[in-house]
C-alpha cells in the first residue's frame, strides 16, 4: 500500500478505536447519571398519592430497580450490545422499537435542515465575500446574525404566524406520513425544516464568509487574478475549497444543536419524532426510555462527527499530517 | 523607430487610508521596448510594487486614485474597466510573484494550475492544453515534468515552485513579463538559476521584462536598464552599467556604497544608509531623500529636484540638486565626487 | 515603529483585497456601541425600572387582560392582566444570571484545564481530550433536559445543566489556542531557559488567547440564554411563579392571534440580547496572530 494509503488507514483505525471507547463511556455516563439521581422511578410513576412504602417497594422490585447498581449496569450494557434497550415503564413497549418508530422522522428533519442550510449558506457566503463591504454583504450578514440569535421556537412562531395563520398556506402543526402522499408529507415538513435550518444557515454563512475572506487575502488569489481568471471561477474553484475547514467542523458540531432543536421543533409543530418522544418520556419520568433515547442520540452525534473528522482528509489533503499529530495528543 | 512596448507617463497612485492619503507612486515616467529588461530598485515602501501592479492594471480602482497614463502596445490601460483589463492579464502581460509557497494554490495540483493559465488562450482546447502545460514545465527546467503535473505546491522546493510560476506566466507568450521580487524568498544558488531562466526566456522569446527587487545584485547583472525609486519617485534611470558605475543621485550612490564589495585589500566596509524610510503620509517638501542625505543642502529641503539627463550618457537621468558625480565629463570641480 | 511600514502593509493589503475602509468611532463600530448600550440598559433597567415605575410582575388584573401597549402597561399585558414589561424585566434576571453565571464558571474551570492540557501534553492531555469528547457527545439541550427533568427544575439545576456541557468546550478551545501559542518561537525560547510553567502560561499564553476566549465567552452567554429559554419553553426551566422569557413565550402560544404581545415582548428581548452579545463578540475576533505580551 502506498504511504498515503497507509497513513490514511492508520488515522481511520485510530479514530474508530477511539469511537468505541467514547461510546462505551457515553453509555456509562448515561446509565449512572440517570440512575444515581435522587428519587426512585417508582415514586415518580405512582405519584405522591399512590406511593405507600409497600407499593413503592413492589414496583421497584418489578422494575428491577432494587438490584445493586453495578449489576443493573452490566445487565443493561449486555442488553444494549444486543440492541435491547429495555422496555418503557409507561407503556411496556420495547424502547428500541419506540426509537425505531420515531427516529426516522427526526433524522429526516435533521438531514433536510442541514441540506437547506448549506444550500443557502454557501452561495450567501460566496456573494458576501466577493462583495465585501457592500450593501449586499452587510444585509446578508445582518440576516445571518439575526436568525443565528433567534431561538428556533421564536422563528417557529414567526413562520406559523406568517404562513399558517396569516396566509393559510401551510399547516401549523400535524404530520402527514409519506404514505399519505409525498406532497402532503413535505408540506407538513416545510415550516419545521425552515425553522430548524435558520440558525445553522446563519452560522454557516458567517463562518464560511470569514474563512473565504481569509483565503481571498492569500497570495494565490492575487496570482489567480493576475492570471486573468474570472471572478466567478476564482470564487468557486480557487477560494471555496481551502475555506471549508471551519464550515465542516461547524456542520459536525451543529448536529448536536439540531438534535436539541428537533426536540423543540417537534413539540412546537406536533410532529411525532424522537424529540417529542423524549419530552414525553421525561415528563413521564420513564428512566429506561430516557436512557435509551439519550444513548442513541449521543451515539449518533459521535458517529457523525467521527465521519466528518475522517472526511477532512479528503476535503483538504494538507490536513493529513495535522490529523496524525492530533491523534498523538 | 519601433513603438515602445510599454509607455508610462507621469504615473501617480494615491490611496486613502484612515490616517490620510498615501502617495505610493509619484509622477513616474519611463518606456520599455520590446525585448528590453528593466530593473526597478528600491527599499520597502519605495513604491516599486505598487508601480509594477499599476502598470499591469491590477490595482483596484475602487480605493486608488490613479493619474497619468500607461500604454501597452499603444493601448491605454488605466481607463479600461476591470473586465477589459482582465482580458490582458495572462495574455499580453503576466506577473511573477514573490512568495512561491503562498502564490500557488495549496490544494489544486500544479499541473491543473498551469493548464488554467494555458487555457487563457482561446484557441487551445482541453487536450492540447495539457500537453502544452507539460511543454512549459519542461521549458522552465522542471525535470520529469509529466509526472510532476499531479504534484501539489507543498511537495515542490522553492526554486521549483518559482519555475512553475514562471511557466504559468509564460503560458500564453505574453509580450511583457513583470517579476515582483521573484528571488527574494529563494536561496542564493537557486536565485541565480531562476534569474538565468529569465535571461533565457527574454533572449529566446523577445519578451519585455520588468524585474522589481530591493536587491541590487539581482538587478545589476540581469537587466539592460535600471530605475531607482525612492518614496514613490523615480530618482534615477539609465543603463545598468551607467547607474551602477556612475550613480548620480545621492540615494543611488548610497545604495551602491551599501553593497558589500569584494575588496582584496579588505579596507572598505559597506556603508549602511542612516535614518528611516520616508513617511508617505506627510512627505517632506523638497527632495524626499534629503532628511537622510549626508550631502543635503538648504535647497534640497525646499525644492523638488526633477529628472535631468547626464550629458555624455544617453538615457541616463537623475533627480538630484547636488549629485554624486560630474553631470558631464569636464564639468566644474566644485560638483565633482566628494 | 515608523508609520510608513504599517502604511505599506495596509497599502499592499488594500491592493490585494480591494476592501473599502470601514468607519469606526474611537475604534468602536456603531453596531457594537448599540449592542453595548442595549446590554447596559437591560442590566440597569432590570434593577432600576421596577421600583421606579412601580412595576409588579405577578399582579393580575382583570381589566388589563391581553391589553396592548399603552399608557397603563408600557408593553402590554398578558392573559392574566400581568404587566409584560415587569415580567420581561424579571425574566431578564434569570436569563442574564444563568447566561453569565454558567459561562463564568465554565470558563474558570475549562480554560485552565485546556491550557494545562496543551502545555503538559502526554497522558494528561490525552485523558482530558477523551473526557471532553465524551461529555461533548451529549447534545447540550438533551443533557440539560435529562438532568433538569430528573433533578427537578430549579434555578440551580438549570445552571448546572447548562454549565456542565460548556466546560469541555472552553477546555478544548483553550487547548487548541494554547498549543498554537506555545509553538511560537519566543515561547519555546522561554521554556528552554527554564521559565516555570505558570509564569509562561500567565505572561505569554494568557494575553494571546484572551481575545478569542472573550469572543467565545460572549457568544456562549448567548447560547446559554438560548438553551435556558428552550428549557423554560418546554416547561423544564426555572419554575413558576418566576417568569422566564422562554416560559412567557410558551404561555403565549395559545394567544398568538388574540394577544401576540405575549410572545413578541419576550421574543424581542431574547433576540436583541443575543444579537448584542454576538455583535460584541465579533469585536474581539478581529486581529488574530499578532503577538501580545
Amino acid at each position: 500500500m502506498s504511504t498515503r494509503g497507509q497513513e490514511i488507514s492508520r488515522v481511520v483505525v485510530l479514530k474508530l478505536a477511539r469511537l468505541v471507547g467514547v461510546l462505551f463511556c457515553v453509555a456509562v455516563l448515561c446509565f449512572f447519571s440517570l440512575n444515581l439521581l435522587p428519587g426512585s422511578p417508582a415514586q415518580a410513576i405512582l405519584g405522591v398519592a399512590g406511593s405507600s412504602p409497600k407499593a413503592v417497594a413492589a414496583l421497584n422490585h418489578k422494575l428491577g430497580v432494587d438490584q445493586p447498581l453495578l449489576h443493573r449496569f452490566v445487565t443493561w450494557i449486555g442488553n444494549v450490545a444486543h440492541g435491547d434497550l429495555g422496555s418503557s415503564y409507561q407503556s411496556g413497549e420495547s424502547v428500541a422499537h419506540i426509537i425505531g418508530k420515531t427516529a426516522p422522522l427526526s433524522l429526516e428533519l435533521i438531514l433536510l435542515s442541514q441540506i437547506v442550510a448549506l444550500a443557502f449558506a454557501i452561495p450567501a457566503a460566496l456573494i458576501a465575500a466577493a462583495r465585501r463591504g457592500t450593501f449586499a454583504d452587510h444585509s446578508i450578514g445582518a440576516g445571518a446574525l439575526t436568525v443565528l440569535s433567534t431561538p428556533n421556537f421564536v422563528i417557529g412562531f414567526v413562520l406559523i404566524w406568517i404562513f399558517a395563520v396569516g396566509a393559510g398556506l401551510l399547516p401549523a402543526s400535524g404530520y402527514a406520513k409519506v404514505s399519505e402522499g409525498l406532497g402532503a408529507h413535505f408540506e407538513s415538513l416545510v415550516l419545521p425544516v425552515i425553522c430548524l435550518a435558520a440558525a445553522p444557515f446563519g452560522l454557516y454563512q458567517r463562518i464560511l464568509r470569514a474563512d473565504l475572506l481569509g483565503t481571498y487575502d492569500s497570495e494565490f488569489m492575487s496570482v489567480a487574478r493576475a492570471k486573468g481568471v474570472s471572478p466567478r471561477r476564482r470564487a468557486l474553484h480557487h477560494a471555496l475549497r481551502p475555506s471549508l475547514l471551519g464550515l465542516t467542523t461547524s456542520v459536525g458540531a451543529m448536529m448536536g444543536t439540531l438534535i436539541g432543536g428537533v426536540v423543540i421543533v417537534e413539540t412546537l409543530f406536533g410532529l411525532p419524532g424522537l424529540g417529542a418522544q423524549l419530552t414525553e418520556a421525561v415528563s413521564n419520568r420513564d428512566y429506561v426510555e430516557v436512557q435509551g433515547i439519550v444513548l442513541v442520540m449521543a451515539a449518533f452525534f459521535v458517529v457523525v462527527n467521527t465521519i466528518i473528522d475522517l472526511s477532512y482528509v479528503f476535503i483538504d489533503p494538507r490536513l493529513r499530517s495535522i490529523r496524525a499529530i492530533g491523534e498523538a495528543t | 523607430m519601433s513603438e515602445a512596448l510599454l509607455s508610462v507617463r507621469d504615473l501617480t497612485v494615491e490611496f486613502d487610508t484612515p490616517r490620510g492619503t498615501v502617495r505610493a507612486v509619484d509622477g513616474v515616467s519611463f518606456e520599455l521596448a520590446q525585448g528590453e529588461r528593466l530593473g526597478v530598485v528600491g527599499e520597502s515602501g519605495s513604491g516599486k510594487s505598487v508601480l509594477s501592479r499599476t502598470v499591469m492594471g491590477l490595482t483596484t480602482m475602487r480605493n486608488a486614485k490613479v493619474g497619468g497614463a500607461v500604454e501597452l502596445n499603444g493601448q491605454p490601460i488605466l481607463e479600461l474597466p476591470e473586465r477589459k483589463r482582465r482580458a490582458l492579464w495572462g495574455r499580453e502581460v503576466a506577473m511573477v510573484f514573490q512568495d512561491p509557497l503562498g502564490a500557488l494554490h495549496p490544494i489544486t495540483p500544479i499541473g491543473d494550475q498551469v493548464v488554467e493559465a494555458v487555457r487563457r488562450d482561446p484557441e487551445v482546447g482541453k487536450g492540447a492544453a495539457r500537453s502544452r502545460a507539460i511543454e512549459l514545465l519542461e521549458m522552465v527546467g522542471i525535470p520529469r515534468a509529466e509526472s510532476r503535473m499531479k504534484a501539489r505546491a507543498g511537495e515542490l522546493s522553492g526554486g521549483m515552485r518559482q519555475r512553475v510560476m514562471i511557466a504559468m506566466a509564460m503560458a500564453c507568450r505574453p509580450k511583457l513579463l513583470i517579476a515582483d521580487e521573484p528571488t527574494t524568498a529563494l536561496d542564493v544558488t537557486v536565485q541565480a538559476r531562476v534569474l538565468k531562466l529569465f535571461d533565457e526566456l527574454c533572449d529566446e522569446f523577445g519578451i519585455g521584462l520588468i524585474l522589481v527587487s530591493h536587491d541590487l545584485r539581482v538587478v545589476g547583472s540581469h537587466t539592460d536598464h535600471v530605475a531607482v525609486m525612492y518614496a514613490g519617485r523615480l530618482v534615477e534611470i539609465g543603463t545598468a552599467a551607467a547607474v551602477f558605475e556612475r550613480p548620480m543621485m545621492r540615494y543611488s550612490r548610497a545604495l551602491m556604497d551599501a553593497l558589500p564589495k569584494r575588496d582584496p585589500a579588505g579596507h572598505e566596509l559597506p556603508k549602511p544608509i542612516p535614518g528611516t524610510p520616508p513617511n508617505l503620509l506627510a512627505p517632506p517638501p523638497g527632495c524626499p531623500f534629503s532628511p537622510r542625505c549626508a550631502f543635503a543642502e538648504d535647497d534640497c529641503h525646499k525644492t523638488r529636484p526633477e529628472l535631468a539627463p547626464v550629458a555624455d550618457q544617453p538615457g541616463h537621468s537623475f533627480a538630484c540638486l547636488h549629485p554624486a558625480g560630474p553631470v558631464a565629463v569636464g564639468a566644474g570641480a566644485g560638483e565633482a565626487g566628494r | 515603529m515608523s508609520a510608513t511600514a504599517t502604511e505599506q502593509l495596509e497599502v499592499a493589503g488594500v491592493i490585494a483585497s480591494g476592501e473599502p475602509r470601514k468607519r469606526r468611532l474611537h475604534g468602536w463600530r456603531v453596531s457594537e456601541l448599540l449592542s453595548l448600550a442595549w446590554l447596559i440598559a437591560l442590566i440597569v433597567g432590570m434593577f432600576a425600572l421596577p421600583p421606579l415605575l412601580g412595576l409588579h410582575a405577578q399582579t393580575p388584573s382583570v381589566e388589563a387582560k391581553l391589553a396592548g401597549p399603552g399608557a397603563g402597561h408600557l408593553l402590554g399585558a398578558d392573559n392574566l392582566g400581568r404587566d409584560l414589561l415587569a415580567r420581561v424585566l424579571s425574566g431578564a434576571h434569570v436569563s442574564l444570571a444563568i447566561g453569565f453565571g454558567s459561562v463564568l464558571i465554565a470558563a474558570a474551570i475549562g480554560i485552565p484545564i485546556g491550557m494545562f492540557a496543551a502545555y503538559l501534553g502526554g497522558a494528561f492531555s490525552a485523558i482530558a481530550t477523551f473526557c471532553v469528547d465524551v461529555i461533548l457527545a451529549f447534545p447540550g439541550l438533551i443533557l440539560a433536559l435529562a438532568l433538569t427533568a430528573f433533578i427537578g427544575p430549579s434555578f440551580l439545576s438549570v445552571l448546572v445543566a447548562i454549565t456542565v456541557p460548556m466546560m469541555p468546550v472552553f477546555a478544548r478551545l483553550a487547548k487548541i489556542q494554547t498549543a498554537s501559542v506555545l509553538q511560537r518561537e519566543y515561547v519555546e525560547a522561554s521554556r528552554v531557559i527554564g521559565t516555570p510553567m505558570l509564569s509562561i502560561l500567565r505572561r505569554d499564553v494568557l494575553p494571546n488567547i484572551a481575545e478569542s476566549m472573550i469572543a467565545f465567552a460572549l457568544v456562549s452567554v448567548g447560547t446559554a440564554i438560548m438553551i435556558e429559554a428552550g428549557l423554560s419553553f418546554l416547561g423544564l426551566g426555572v419554575p413558576p411563579p418566576q417568569p422566564s422569557w422562554g416560559s412567557m413565550i410558551a404561555a403565549g402560544q395559545t394567544y398568538l392571534e388574540s394577544g401576540p404581545q405575549m410572545i413578541i415582548v419576550p421574543a424581542a428581548f431574547l433576540v436583541l440580547t443575543i444579537v448584542s452579545l454576538n455583535l460584541l463578540s465579533d469585536r474581539f475576533l478581529s486581529e488574530q496572530g499578532a503577538d501580545k505580551g
